[in-house]
């Protein structure tokens, strides 16, 4: 607020006063007053009148500059209500209370709209859990019933299950609670579920596997950590290369961190590509080939990885793709004799 | 092996039932539910499937009510996946806990691996299939008064290509079987293993009792 502004603002009563003064003075010198009275008279007003002017524009550059520094260093602006008091000058009062009932209106608006959502997330939960049962079944049936349709069935059912999944973990990673529990367990442990987990679609796509220096501890949520290392196990069979795929389970430890390497030599991803992999709903040329691909695998890898307090890169030569998870050290770790 | 399913959903216990049955076990699903803890005393299996979800009690209540009077294994087959559900099911006295929609490999693998924790003597016996005899306790195959040791791999894979003499065991099926044991090996490693095994029979006096069908997989003949 600067005083240039504020004085143009009231150009209308700083004019009014002007002519006042001036025809004080004219009446005055008119009934034969001395001049030095009537420039004492002429001064006296408009010192009085600057007097006002100044002290007003004070005041309100006080309120309004205070308002808007703290604008400006809320992260949160919505909050601002809350940091500034209440102006004594009206129309510093009259905004004051705009604001507070435009606040209070978008408050229930994200109220409703929250709620909303939590019982949308419920839904979505429960509804998972609800079609598992004929899931269930149809595989068991499949399973148990073995000829070339229940088995082409089969794998139609367990990609329908990895959606199906797919859908819980994005309802929960879009959810601000933390649900998950983490736990102490090695890489050899993780990597040992999900694999026999998916032993079904990696033996069927004949994929050669090497388990490399998996003894290390690691701090996390082995169930996250099932889903995420499923997905990347998907995404290596699902863009092998058809002779000699190979997969490669590597861990490393570093001074302050265990890494986890997934290695495959598929078709890779094209460089131009790479960065962008971890967004929501990129398919890549590759994936775009193989039409399978939603977009969501590595998304969701990458989201729930960030909940988790873990990193994850991607790497590729265009001789195969290296997906790379850093479990940081704890202190709970370093802890530990 | 007595294994009671109790599932209120009838087509999943029916399959299940028809599943444990084809694995060799003798399974039976409750079709009643008003009074399952009584059931399962009286029934007196070796092994309790149980779901969560009941119509008249839930399975935690069932679970808690079967472990005051019997020490049968019990695992716990639930489509809710959360550590809650898996904490609580431990902390009542289940063994296991299996999320649905379940991997049958994974389902009769933590079967076979609790029936052998709590049955250990009775459950490990010897195969013998046409005077080859196969100690699974110590990994050795007898044959006419000779003997040879088994490594690991080879055990397993004879002891599923015995379980099942006579029926063609697709590869897929045996590199499976070998992934459960921790053991993640690859066609060549089974080639391997299987020349490997076929030569230590040759060695003491087995000839033609593991073919190989092209295309299909390996059977033990009948």
């Amino acid at each position: 607020m600067r005083l240039r502004d504020f004085l143009k603002d009231r150009i209308a009563f700083i004019a009014v006063q002007a002519l006042c003064v001036g025809f004080v003075c004219f009446f005055m010198h008119v009934l034969g007053v001395g001049g030095y009275t009537v420039l004492f008279v002429a001064a006296l007003f408009l010192l009085a009148d600057a007097g006002v002017l100044l002290l007003t524009f004070w005041h309100r550059r006080e309120f309004y500059q205070d308002m808007l520094s703290k604008l400006e260093n809320l992260p949160q602006k919505y909050l601002l209500l809350e940091m500034i008091d209440e102006p004594s000058f009206l129309e510093g009062h009259i905004l004051y209370q705009v604001l507070r009932q435009t606040d209070k209106a978008m408050n229930d608006h994200i109220a409703a709209f929250r709620t909303g959502f939590q019982d949308y997330r419920e839904y979505i939960e429960q509804w998972v859990h609800e079609i598992k049962t004929p899931i269930a079944a149809a595989k068991l049936t499949a399973q148990n019933h073995p000829s070339a349709a229940s088995n082409s069935m089969l794998q139609d059912i367990e990609r329908i299950e990895a959606l199906v999944e797919q859908t819980l973990f994005y309802a929960r990673c879009r959810s601000v609670e933390k649900d998950y529990i983490l736990g102490k367990v090695t890489l050899k442990e993780l990597v040992h579920q999900s694999l026999k987990k998916h032993a079904a679609m990696l033996i069927g796509a004949h994929m050669g596997l090497e388990l490399k220096n998996l003894d290390f501890t690691v701090y996390t949520d082995p169930k996250w950590m099932d889903f995420i290392l499923g997905q990347l196990l998907t995404n290596a069979v699902q863009y092998r290369q058809e002779e000699n795929a190979r997969l490669v389970l590597e861990g490393e430890e570093n001074p302050d961190s265990v890494m986890l390497r997934v290695r495959d030599n598929g078709i890779g991803i094209l460089p131009q590509e790479l960065p962008r992999v971890f967004e929501r709903g990129f398919c890549g040329t590759n994936g775009r080939r193989k039409k399978a691909s939603t977009g969501m695998g590595l998304y969701l890898c990458k989201t729930l990885c960030e909940k988790l307090g873990l990193s994850i890169a991607a790497a590729s030569n265009g001789q195969g793709t290296v997906i790379q998870i850093v479990f940081p050290k704890s202190r709970m770790h370093l802890l530990e004799p | 092996m007595r294994i009671l399913i109790v599932e209120d959903d009838e087509k999943i216990a029916a399959e299940l039932a028809l599943l444990l049955n084809k694995s060799g076990y003798q399974a039976q699903a409750l079709s009643q539910f008003g009074n399952v803890v009584q059931d399962v005393l009286e029934l007196n299996p070796q092994l309790v499937l149980l779901d969560i979800n009941l119509p008249f009690q839930d399975g935690y209540y069932i679970c808690r009510e079967i472990r005051k009077k019997s020490s049968v294994p019990i695992i716990i087959v639930t489509s809710r996946a959360n550590e809650i559900d898996e904490l609580t099911s431990m902390h009542l006295g289940a063994d296991d806990f299996v999320t649905k929609p379940y991997n049958t490999q994974i389902l009769l693998a933590r079967i076979a691996s609790l029936l052998k924790r709590t049955y250990q003597q009775e459950y490990l016996q010897n195969i013998t299939h046409n005077g080859v005899c196969l100690d699974v306790v110590s990994g050795m195959v007898q044959f006419m008064g000779q003997s040879v040791e088994l490594s690991k791999n080879e055990l397993r894979i004879l002891s599923l290509l015995m379980q099942k003499a006579g029926k063609i065991v697709p590869r897929e099926e045996i590199i499976n079987d070998l992934w459960q044991s921790d053991e993640f090996i690859d066609d060549n490693t089974l080639t391997v293993n299987i020349n490997r095994l076929r030569k230590k029979l040759e060695s003491i006096g087995i000839q033609n009792f593991l073919l190989t069908k092209r295309g299909m997989g390996y059977m033990v003949c009948a």
